[in-house]
């Protein structure tokens, strides 16, 4: 298992946003962002609300299409791909409303994230050819498996759309990770937890991040969460960047705690 | 700067800065307090080989094993051959049951097809489509001419083959000659942005002025009507079939004596295939809509395919194509109790093709990607081509029906037959079958089959179906029962409207709940 400490030391940025600017007509969503993510690292991304966060995720995995600007993966530049395609390069996501398959299983959703790598054909498929058995058993171990480390594997059978809420966040995660990326950005996974799921998610990002080695990438209301996991904070208001640094450092940024509170009058 | 500021905003801002500073930074906070300890990760390996397992061969050959079981549509079909129906007996049968119920019978299977085939593109991969008809029309107007003009009477199987093949090579290069007109002006775009929109426009400019010069009876010259005319009406691929002769050559050594079935087989698999090119032509550009843009869409396209067959002088135009093969078997009885096991054969695969589709990783896929596209193309799931994946499959079942459809009829297949109304029916069919529930739809498309005919004459076919219990003496129903029936007879299609909007009210009290459980769980979209 590849450690944080190792993968962060490689000389290029595994992902690398670079002046990206994004307008719907005259609203500017983002001017002039840029950012990047180590392999391994824990980044976070806060803001008030409206600032453009969500979007930076948006653009990132291909929702919207930058209108200025250039995203590298691994020096590779994947601004203007089919979201699909972002995520076989190797990010994956998971969403501020959570955005299971409600009528599938806990199994099925995280088994269709595998259907990526699918071998088998349609004819294949029709005639439960051999190695379409061997197949589908390959990704129904394999989802057990991720499941399993996920904590979810006794609810594998139960319709995605009855489990509690925190089971539904970490469901959204080992689906999102069963496509192996190599970045994962969150979007607001704490949102409507209590302080209890709250702690059980900060040792869970971390651990996601130890077991799979991915870099995360972050956005969160959460203070405490934010400021206990990540190892860097990008401060965005009305889609200008206005901090970077460790937690530390954002702490004490008088500029942030403006921007929280709005202008003084 | 503190001293401008109002002062309850003030204390606000000492009570945010307190907040943020109460959480400690991640550098002192590395000693792990494990609350929640996650599950050991050697559990999911045991997990994994707790059950042994059956070889992957064995699980192949035991869960396709059921198919034989159609084998025992063909005794089936002798049970019914050798059965004479009693229609002397029925003196009250007003009109001729038993010509009814045979028509019936077989428009059940291939309704049963029909709703199938559209459950995959309207049920489970959620798009709107109503141009059913269309993908029928395709199949039954192609498999219908190849074994009318090339099969001789079934008598010639490379006929229909030839034709197929020849159709195949033409819309190969057809789609060769797309391909590479889309890759020219794909690459103008580095000209100049607006040249492809441009071109684009002169070829729709062209191609509308020229199918409405066709229109007005200008044939030698227009582009619409040699493709109306000529191609559409397939005078090429007879030009392809004479340069391919010698296959012919090679081919009836081996299949002349294949005779009726495999003559049947090759005219239904290739106007099916037909369609499913159709399907995939169609299902390119209008599956980026969504809803009802979807919906009108292929409203459209299945209007333009009925005109196209209307405009099309070998397809027999407005009068559509007459005198399609067994019309000349033999009397009506034995015809179609020949075609049973086709059709019903056909409705069984389609059910199992269907069924396992929807049951694999892809048919997961196709399912999640109804219920959240965004969510599917962010785990990496390339949305269009499930979605084109469903339709065309769809397309290549309703085709194989239409097939069936003109092999049924033996007097004549109508352009009409293939209008708004029939993909509505078959819409609906799969709406009160519960959208997303296969065995509803099946029971839909026998029930709402059924009802029309049954409403007709409610008596007779009372009268009929109690026949096993009562025998053949005379119903003696009391006369203000009579009365309702006569009713009921004479407005039909209210009654029937009346009992659709009943069906769709009940649906809130889950009707449906003696289904098998696992397709209800799909249910709930």
């Amino acid at each position: 298992m590849t450690t944080a400490a190792t993968l962060a030391s490689s000389p290029m940025p595994l992902l690398h946003l670079q002046n990206i600017s994004l307008r719907f007509g005259g609203l500017t969503a983002l001017s002039k962002f840029s950012f990047s993510l180590n392999p391994g690292e824990l980044v976070g991304l806060i803001g008030p609300n409206g600032a453009g966060k969500t979007s930076a995720f948006n653009i990132t995995t291909g929702v919207y299409r930058p209108t200025s600007g250039k995203i590298l993966l691994n020096s590779q530049p994947i601004a203007g791909l089919p979201p699909h395609q972002i995520n076989h390069a190797g990010i994956a996501r998971t969403f501020q409303n959570i955005r299971l398959f409600a009528s599938l299983s806990v199994l099925d959703n995280v088994i269709t994230a595998f259907n990526q790598s699918a071998e088998h054909g349609l004819l294949s498929t029709i005639l439960r050819t051999p190695s379409y058995i061997r197949e589908r058993r390959q990704f129904h171990g394999d989802a057990m498996e991720l499941l399993n480390t996920l904590g979810l594997a006794t609810r594998a059978k139960a319709c995605a759309s009855s489990l509690p809420y925190g089971d539904q966040r970490r469901l959204e995660i080992a689906r999102a990770l069963a496509t192996k990326p190599k970045i994962l950005l969150l979007d607001e996974p704490a949102a409507g937890m209590n302080p209890q799921e709250k702690q059980e998610l900060m040792h869970l990002i971390r651990f996601i991040r130890d077991h799979f080695g991915v870099g995360i990438w972050l956005i969160e209301h959460d203070m405490k969460l934010v400021m206990n996991v990540c190892e860097r904070i990008t401060v965005l208001d009305h889609g200008e960047t206005i901090a970077t640094g460790t937690p530390a450092e954002i702490q004490c940024d008088p500029k942030v705690i403006e921007a929280y509170l709005g202008e003084p009058v | 700067m503190a001293d401008q500021v109002d002062p309850s905003l003030a204390s606000l801002n000492t009570a945010a800065t307190e907040a943020i500073q109460a959480a400690p930074p991640s550098s002192v906070k590395k000693a792990p307090v494990p609350v929640a300890p996650l599950p050991k990760l050697d559990a999911g390996q045991a997990l994994r080989s707790r059950r042994r397992r059956l070889p992957p061969f064995f699980v192949t050959l035991f869960s396709n094993a059921p198919l034989l079981l159609l084998l025992l549509l063909l005794p089936a079909a002798e049970f019914l051959e050798g059965y004479q129906p009693a229609a002397d007996k029925m003196s009250t049968a007003q009109p001729n049951v038993d010509e009814t119920r045979l028509r019936m019978v077989m428009l059940i299977g291939i309704n049963i097809t029909l709703a199938v085939s559209l459950y995959l593109i309207n049920g489970v991969s959620g798009q709107f489509s109503l141009g059913h008809a269309g993908f029928m029309a395709v199949g039954a107007y192609l498999a219908g001419y190849s074994t009318l003009t090339y099969s001789d009477n079934w008598s010639r199987t490379p006929g229909p083959l030839l034709y197929f093949l020849s159709l195949g090579i033409v819309m190969a290069i057809v789609a060769a000659a797309i391909t590479v007109l889309y890759a020219l002006i794909h690459s103008t775009r580095s000209v100049w942005r607006g040249l492809p929109g441009l071109l684009l426009l002169v070829v729709v400019v062209w191609l509308v002025v020229d199918f409405s010069v066709a229109g007005k009876g200008a044939k030698d010259w227009s582009m619409g009507a040699w493709v109306g005319n000529k191609w559409f009406g397939l005078h090429i691929p007879v030009l392809f079939a004479r340069a391919l002769v010698w296959i012919q050559e090679l081919f009836n050594s081996i299949m002349t004596t294949g005779g009726k079935p495999l003559t049947l087989l090759i005219a239904l698999i290739g106007g099916g295939l037909c369609s499913a090119a159709v399907g995939l032509v169609v299902g390119i550009p209008t599956l980026r809509l969504r809803g009802d843009y979807l919906a009108i869409a292929t409203l459209g396209f299945a209007f333009i395919i009925t005109n196209l067959i209307t405009l099309s002088e070998p397809l027999g135009k407005a009068t559509g194509l007459s005198v399609i093969p067994y019309a000349n078997v033999a009397e009506a009885d034995s015809r179609a109790h020949y075609i049973f096991p086709w059709i019903y054969g056909t409705a069984i695969v389609t059910i199992f093709v269907v069924w396992r589709l929807t049951h694999s990783p892809a048919g997961r896929a196709i399912l999640a990607t109804r219920e959240d596209e965004v969510a599917a193309s962010a785990i990496g799931l390339d949305t269009t081509r499930f979605k084109i994946l469903a339709f065309v499959v769809g397309a290549f079942f309703a085709g194989i029906a239409g097939g069936l459809y003109a092999h049924l009829d033996p007097a004549r297949l109508d352009p009409k037959d293939f209008d708004f109304t029939r993909s509505v029916e078959l819409v609906v069919m799969v709406t009160v079958g519960g959208l997303t529930n296969l065995w509803g739809v099946i029971i839909a498309a026998i029930v709402l089959t059924f009802l029309p005919l049954f409403l007709r004459d409610p008596q007779t076919w009372i009268q009929f179906l109690l026949r096993p219990i009562r025998g053949d003496t005379a119903l003696q129903l009391p006369a203000w029962l009579t009365d309702v029936f006569k009713a009921v007879a004479a407005n039909q299609m209210v009654v029937y409207a009346a009992l659709l909007i009943l069906i769709m009210l009940a649906r809130g009290r889950n009707y449906l709940a003696w289904l098998p459980r696992k397709s209800r769980a799909q249910d709930r979209a």
